[in-house]
């Protein structure tokens, strides 16, 4: 049997997916990235590949793709390809119906949307800013001095929204402390910032020509506040998918490679 | 044979890393290198010529003011222009160089000759007449024996076309000052050589104007403290379509000849304007023409060199440098020649792209670059297409109208007042008209002047089926967005959107972030 892996390399989490070669996915990781994007790559690897019997190596792998901000940096990697390219490919693999992706990573926003065969038809990013971002999330989710999944959880017990009006994570969480200080309820604190997220995603969504049956991917996609908003702000159902969105360009990259390992 | 003619040019390896200088100059066959040398050695030439002229004032410049040091690295910015560059399209654009280089060169040795830092009377100052730098000269030239200096050009718009390296010291003194940093940059960096006293000091009174936006407004109030001279604005109107605004606007003129009169004791003289304005309609009619070649299958003028040099003469010479009318007459030669034996700009022309919005001052060579790396033609731009209304010199008030009009119609002004139709229905006529298939849209992320925007285009851009790439970028401050991260938005579009291979796959990813 040959094998086949995608190692994506973010700013918060490398990931990696191997799949046989029919496609099936036999191993995945998710670790912590840490400063340097090689020791990143290399601990992904390792954890997806000691879950797969046979195989010790990444050498043994017949070919594998780097994806991600470190891309560049994946020692063992047979070629690189964009993450928005990999988003793209692992969402149409997992469910061929969606037709559009808002990817909310550690560090950027991205909306993208995807052709009859899994490649990008279009695409917007925001990767200057950290509004929007998981570490927006993290910046406010240490204003509530609460754990990451329990802020998560918090707005969806709100009855109302309190209007975040700033979108930049500096101000953004002064005005948040200053809320708090006021005495509002924390959860709509919460919400209001889970919908100012929202509105900024619905940005890049109807920037890159997405209009419907949309699913999130990367770390925030498990926010479960954040995908309420969203279907709130886009008026529509947020798709969800049946692997981890946070893998998605991982499986992407491993899909990508398991074409061109076949079809060397 | 076709691996030959075909194979990639490698113009990466040609330079070192980070600092982009060159290892060697490009070989471009035995004709084209010789020429290209030749050029290379008239620009030093130049730039030797002005030392010579007036050598203690040179060096009293080169060691006062920062941005002087900047004009010593302008053969390697005209290198950047035309690096892969062969036959017709070479000269082309070494011809246009020389209509910035040469007249560059003129200005900082009239400025520094007349600098009050450096002179006690300099004989011209009290002879020179201080203007915005999106001003046009034409009505200066209405005061024979007096000069316009565009005040911020030289020292700092340019110098920042030349050198990306040199705003960021005068942003920093603007912000120490206390001046926003998300404030736009080229005012800000306009202030800052102001706040550090590196403007040369000369100039009886000053032009100033409402455009194109606020902080260039606010700017002249720094500018205006520093010189410390009478200052007139001309406030031109903002919904410049409208006939009803037009009386307004000539008044406006009006009261800019009327102070400079009381100013200066100079009195107007309508046949010097006149000449100037015939000047620059026989500039404008070569324009046109060169237009109307790039709007066919065969356009011989892509890259960035034509809108630098437009924008230059545009607001530079106000019709009255002759140099321009000869560099036009035999650049037009030359484009209808490259025409007629339907010469290539580029062997692999992909895409014809108009580029929108306004460039990073920090990266004008990018549609080089676009063209070198990903074949993507150039074919026309925001900054080329300000004004082209003849002036109509049959009589004063015609005259003064259509200049007036022309005034309203500057660079940036034209596209960002009046109504979105002057932005977006304007970007899909000249896509028709130069039948363009791609659109590099500049964002500048420190303007709000777009932002309104966006949805707009990317809307109508599918409704066209047009490739509407985004290149966010921060005009005069690299630090922001540099120019590889400006690359590296089109390298996403061309690799995952259109999923093509580079024509040359040495200039895909490269770091220059300590190049000039």
């Amino acid at each position: 049997m040959k094998y086949f892996g995608g190692c994506d390399v973010g700013s918060t989490y490398a990931k990696c997916v191997i799949l046989d070669e029919n496609g099936k996915m036999v191993a995945d990781s998710t670790v912590r990235s840490k400063i340097n994007p090689v020791q990143s790559a290399e601990l992904a690897l390792n954890e997806a590949l000691n879950k797969v019997e046979g195989i010790s190596s990444a050498k043994e792998l017949s070919y594998l793709i780097g994806t991600g901000y470190g891309r560049n940096k994946v020692p063992f990697a047979d070629e690189n390809i964009s993450e928005i390219s990999c988003h793209a490919m692992g969402v149409h693999v997992t469910n061929p119906e969606v037709k559009a992706i808002i990817d909310i990573g550690g560090q950027d926003v991205k909306g993208i949307a995807i052709d009859k065969d899994g490649t990008v038809k279009n695409f917007a990013m925001n990767d200057k800013c950290a509004a929007g971002t998981g570490r927006f999330f993290e910046a406010m989710a240490n204003a509530f001095e609460m754990s990451l999944p329990e802020f998560c959880k918090l707005s969806l017990k709100a009855k109302n929204t309190i209007p975040i009006t700033a979108q930049c994570t500096v101000f953004a969480e002064s005005e948040v402390i200053s809320l708090v200080g006021e005495g509002k309820p924390m959860d709509e604190i919460a919400a209001g910032i889970q919908l100012a997220v929202a509105k900024r995603c619905f940005v890049m969504a109807k920037k890159a020509g997405a209009t419907d049956s949309i699913t999130l991917t990367g770390g925030c996609a498990k926010n479960d506040g954040l995908k309420k908003a969203i279907e709130k702000v886009l008026k529509i159902k947020v798709v969800d998918l049946s692997v981890d969105p946070q893998l998605m360009g991982a499986l992407g990259a491993a899909e990508y490679a398991r074409q061109k390992g076949l079809a060397k | 044979m076709s691996f030959w003619v075909n194979k990639p040019k490698n113009l990466g390896n040609l330079h070192k890393d980070k600092t982009w200088l060159l290892k060697h100059r490009e070989w471009r066959g035995l004709r084209d290198t010789m020429y290209d040398y030749y050029r290379w050695l008239i620009t030093w030439e130049h730039i030797i010529a002005m030392t010579l002229k007036a050598p203690v004032s040179t060096v009293k410049g080169l060691w006062n003011y920062r941005w002087m040091a900047s004009y010593l690295s302008a053969p390697a910015w005209v290198d950047r222009h035309t690096e892969g560059l062969r036959g017709t399209h070479l000269r082309i654009a070494h011809l246009h160089f020389n209509g910035l280089v040469k007249p560059t060169t003129d200005i900082i040795n009239y400025l520094l000759k007349n600098d009050k830092h450096f002179h006690k009377n300099p004989k011209m100052s009290d002879k020179t007449i201080l203007v915005d730098e999106i001003f046009s000269s034409e009505l200066t030239a209405g005061f024979p024996g007096l000069h316009d200096i565009h005040v911020s050009t030289i020292p700092i718009f340019l110098t920042s076309m030349v050198d990306q390296l040199i705003t960021q010291h005068y942003l920093d003194i603007t912000e120490s000052y206390g001046v926003p940093a998300d404030v736009c940059p080229l005012p800000s960096a306009e202030a800052g050589v102001a706040i550090n006293d590196d403007y040369p000091l000369l100039g009886k009174c000053a032009l100033t104007c409402n455009m194109p936006c606020d902080g260039s407004v606010i700017n002249s109030s720094f500018i205006d403290r520093r010189f410390n001279i009478p200052t007139h604005p001309i406030n031109v109107p903002l919904r410049y379509n409208g006939e009803d605004v037009q009386e307004y606007a000539v008044e406006e003129v009006k009261s800019a000849i009327k102070f400079i009169e009381e100013q200066t004791g100079v009195k107007f003289d309508w046949d010097a304007f006149f000449t100037a304005m015939n000047r620059y309609n026989k500039q404008l009619e070569y324009e046109l023409q060169k237009w109307d070649i790039n709007k066919t299958d065969y356009p011989q003028m892509t890259g960035a060199t034509f809108w630098l040099y437009r924008l230059y003469y545009f607001h530079i010479s106000g019709g009255m440098n002759k140099l321009y009318t000869k560099t036009d007459k035999k650049v037009n030669k030359l484009m209808l020649k490259g025409y007629e034996k339907k010469e290539m700009v580029s062997k692999e022309m992909r895409h014809r792209a108009i580029v929108w919005s306004c460039p990073a001052n920090y990266y004008t060579s990018l549609a080089n670059w676009l063209e070198n790396c990903w074949g993507i033609n150039v074919v026309m731009d925001m900054e080329t297409m300000i004004s082209y209304i003849m002036y109509d010199t049959t009589d004063k008030e015609r005259a003064l109208a259509t200049y007036a009009k022309t005034l309203q119609r500057t660079t940036m002004r034209k596209h960002t007042k009046g109504g979105y139709q002057n932005v977006v229905d304007e970007l899909w006529r000249i896509v028709d008209e130069f039948n363009a298939d791609m659109v590099i849209m500049y964002d500048q992320i420190s303007c709000k002047g777009m932002d309104g925007l966006v949805g707009i285009f990317d809307d109508q851009a599918r409704e066209r089926n047009i490739h509407f790439i985004w290149v966010p970028q921060d005009l005069m401050d690299p630090r922001t967005i540099s120019r590889r991260d400006m690359r590296e938005n089109i390298n996403k579009y061309m690799t995952t959107v259109l999923g093509e291979e580079p024509v040359d796959p040495t200039l895909v990813d490269f770091d220059d972030t300590m190049a000039w």
